[in-house]
């Protein structure tokens, strides 16, 4: 009698249509005008007497008419079909999140590959930069001699490594974006699609003069977006644990998100009553989307914000050499030391150059674009992602080229030690000079 | 006295106050002249139109008496129901035929009639009509509600005035 219940986003015109006609019927019922038992077309007051109007269509579409009277309510039912599409026109056309998949898996990559350990245990090698980074601190402080070693060690090694788990943060709070806008949409579909099924069900219910419970649900997007952030960032645990930088921002995010709880109920004793509660329903999700968006555009802006406020600790251009002395006559190396110093570097360098590849350029509009009053704004966080990762691209590839010159200082430094090559010297001072003039502090 | 006025009862002449009020009067019912009584919760917003609506069921009576009539048929089956022991002590008299459920339903006349127009959803109850048969004392009671249900038929008989 009351039609098959349809609640599947992707046949949400279904829905709608079934939504304005259970309106139209508790609004009729509302005034006493129920659908005639055995001629189920029309409307009679009381379900009896001998008033008639015509019941709308399956799809919502068309009634009003009086039968055997003069009389229209025809322009009533047009201004209940104009108030729900008024309520869930907006709802259309969601995005399914799909087009966040390379995006979240291209920063997961590079996460992985600088060495976040919140990036997850099936990517592989990613611990290479930090066994390398290891190995050449332990072979140039324990095996090799010389003053060199502490401006050497002090931008290569320290600073590296600072700058390294920098960029990863980064990474991970953009994974952490992508993932989690991957996530929402899939989950605000099958709430938008229970919501209007709830209403239009209760609509039905008190049509029929069937009191229906108000039925009252946590919104799914609450937890698939907590969820998918939260396999992304892992908070650090143990005692004395200090938390600091993105790390810092990373786990917030998290709390941030976990604490977006909402319920929404849908329901009353009347047209306008279940109309209210649809359109609090909707506001309600879009509030939900709206704290959970802006939770990740603070993370996002906060890491972009401190990447530029604090170059030194995610651009190791930014990052100055000290003092480099080569004639302190104190310098003492093998060549086998330095070969493995040196093969650590190039495959440093490799992993920078591999991180930034898998890192690309981002998309270049907003993965998950929605009509305007829905989330954040109609693009999302896209722009704050795109700031995050341009400031991201754009250090890890100085990073990236500044570590290799830093390479082709220790092998100029080991040439000058052994006085392989004539011309080692000036190719370290070079160097040096070229250090000075792009170095940022 | 208000100054609204049905076409088929008359002057709204209610008694009572602002609770509640009713009034009595005969009402033409087919051949007959079947006693009625009017309530009205809300004396203060009966309107001309709210009597308007219910002079075109009380010019139309043969609607709610075929309902009520194919309700009480519809329960003569139903062991325990009034209908089907008004229809057994009916059918017990000499002239009748245990299985003449259409000319026991032809039989019955309506006694009674209260009509509670603006009960809203505390009275669903809009027209109740009681039906008698000459020579017996109960009664089979009708109610028609404000409902997409149906009419309802009460389990109990009740004796005739």
């Amino acid at each position: 009698m009351w039609g098959e219940c349809v609640s599947d986003y992707e046949d949400l015109s279904t829905i709608v249509g079934q939504m304005k006609r259970a309106a139209i019927d508790c609004w009729m019922a509302d005034q006493e005008f129920y659908p005639v038992s055995g001629n189920e077309g029309t409307y009679c007051k009381w379900g009896w007497a001998p008033y008639q109007y015509t019941r709308p269509n399956d799809d919502g579409s068309g009634g009003g008419e009086g039968v055997g009277w003069n009389v229209s309510c025809a322009a009533a039912f047009d201004d209940i079909r104009a108030t729900v599409d008024g309520v869930v026109e907006r709802w259309f056309g969601l995005p399914d999140g799909s087009a966040c998949d390379a995006p979240s898996a291209a920063t997961r990559t590079t996460a992985s590959i600088l060495g976040s350990s919140a990036a997850g245990a099936s990517v592989q090698n990613g611990n290479a930069i930090a066994t390398s980074n290891g190995t050449i601190n332990a072979v140039v402080l324990g095996n090799m001699e010389g003053a060199f070693r502490r401006p050497f060690l002090g931008k290569y090694y320290t600073a590296f490594s600072s700058v390294q788990g920098g960029l990863a943060q980064a990474s991970v709070i953009l994974q952490a974006n992508y993932a989690a806008e991957g996530a929402m949409w899939g989950a605000v579909k099958s709430d938008v699609a229970k919501i209007c099924a709830d209403a239009k069900n209760a609509w039905a219910a008190q049509a029929q003069s069937a009191s229906a419970a108000s039925m009252q649900f946590q919104l799914s997007v609450a937890t698939a977006v907590a969820g998918a952030v939260a396999s992304v960032v892992t908070a650090p645990t143990g005692l004395g644990v200090v938390v600091a930088g993105l790390s810092a921002t990373a786990v917030g995010l998290n709390t941030a998100l976990a604490k977006v709880n909402a319920d929404v109920a849908v329901g009353g004793s009347s047209y306008d009553e279940i109309l209210g509660s649809l359109q609090d329903a909707l506001q309600t999700l879009s509030e939900t989307i709206r704290s959970q968006e802006q939770a990740l555009d603070s993370a996002l802006r906060e890491a972009a914000s401190a990447m530029t406020a604090e170059p030194a600790d995610y651009d190791l251009d930014a990052v100055k050499l000290d003092g480099y002395p080569l004639d302190d006559g104190a310098m003492r190396m093998d060549e086998t030391d330095a070969g493995i110093v040196s093969d650590n570097m190039s495959l440093v360098h490799e992993q920078l150059t591999e991180a930034a590849a898998a890192l690309g350029t981002g998309p270049s509009s907003s993965p998950t674009p929605r009509n305007a009053g829905i989330g954040l704004s109609s693009t999302g966080t896209h722009a704050s992602a795109s700031q995050l990762h341009g400031v991201t691209a754009s250090c890890l590839q100085r990073t990236r080229n500044e570590y290799e010159l830093g390479r082709q200082l220790f092998d100029a430094t080991v040439a000058d030690f052994f006085a392989a090559d004539a011309t080692a010297r000036q190719t370290v001072q070079q160097l040096l000079a070229d250090e000075a003039l792009t170095g940022q502090a | 006295m208000s100054d609204v006025t049905s076409r088929v009862l008359g002057p709204i002449d209610l008694d009572g106050g602002m609770g509640g009020g009713a009034m009595e009067c005969d009402v033409p019912f087919g051949s007959r002249l079947v006693p009625t009584r009017l309530e009205i919760d809300h004396p203060g917003r009966l309107t001309q139109k709210l009597i308007d609506d219910l002079d075109v069921v009380l010019e139309n009576l043969h609607i709610p008496d075929r309902l009520a009539r194919d309700a009480v048929a519809k329960e003569i089956p139903l062991e325990g129901s009034a209908p089907q022991r008004l229809f057994a002590s009916w059918s017990k008299r000499g002239d009748a035929n245990a299985d003449d459920v259409d000319r026991f339903v032809a039989a019955l006349r309506p006694t009674q009639m209260l009509i509670t127009p603006d009960g809203g959803r505390v009275n669903r109850d809009r027209v109740v009509l009681r039906y008698g048969l000459d020579g017996m004392a109960e009664e089979v009671t009708v109610r028609l509600p404000s409902s997409p249900t149906g009419p309802e038929v009460d389990r109990a008989l009740r004796h005739a005035r």
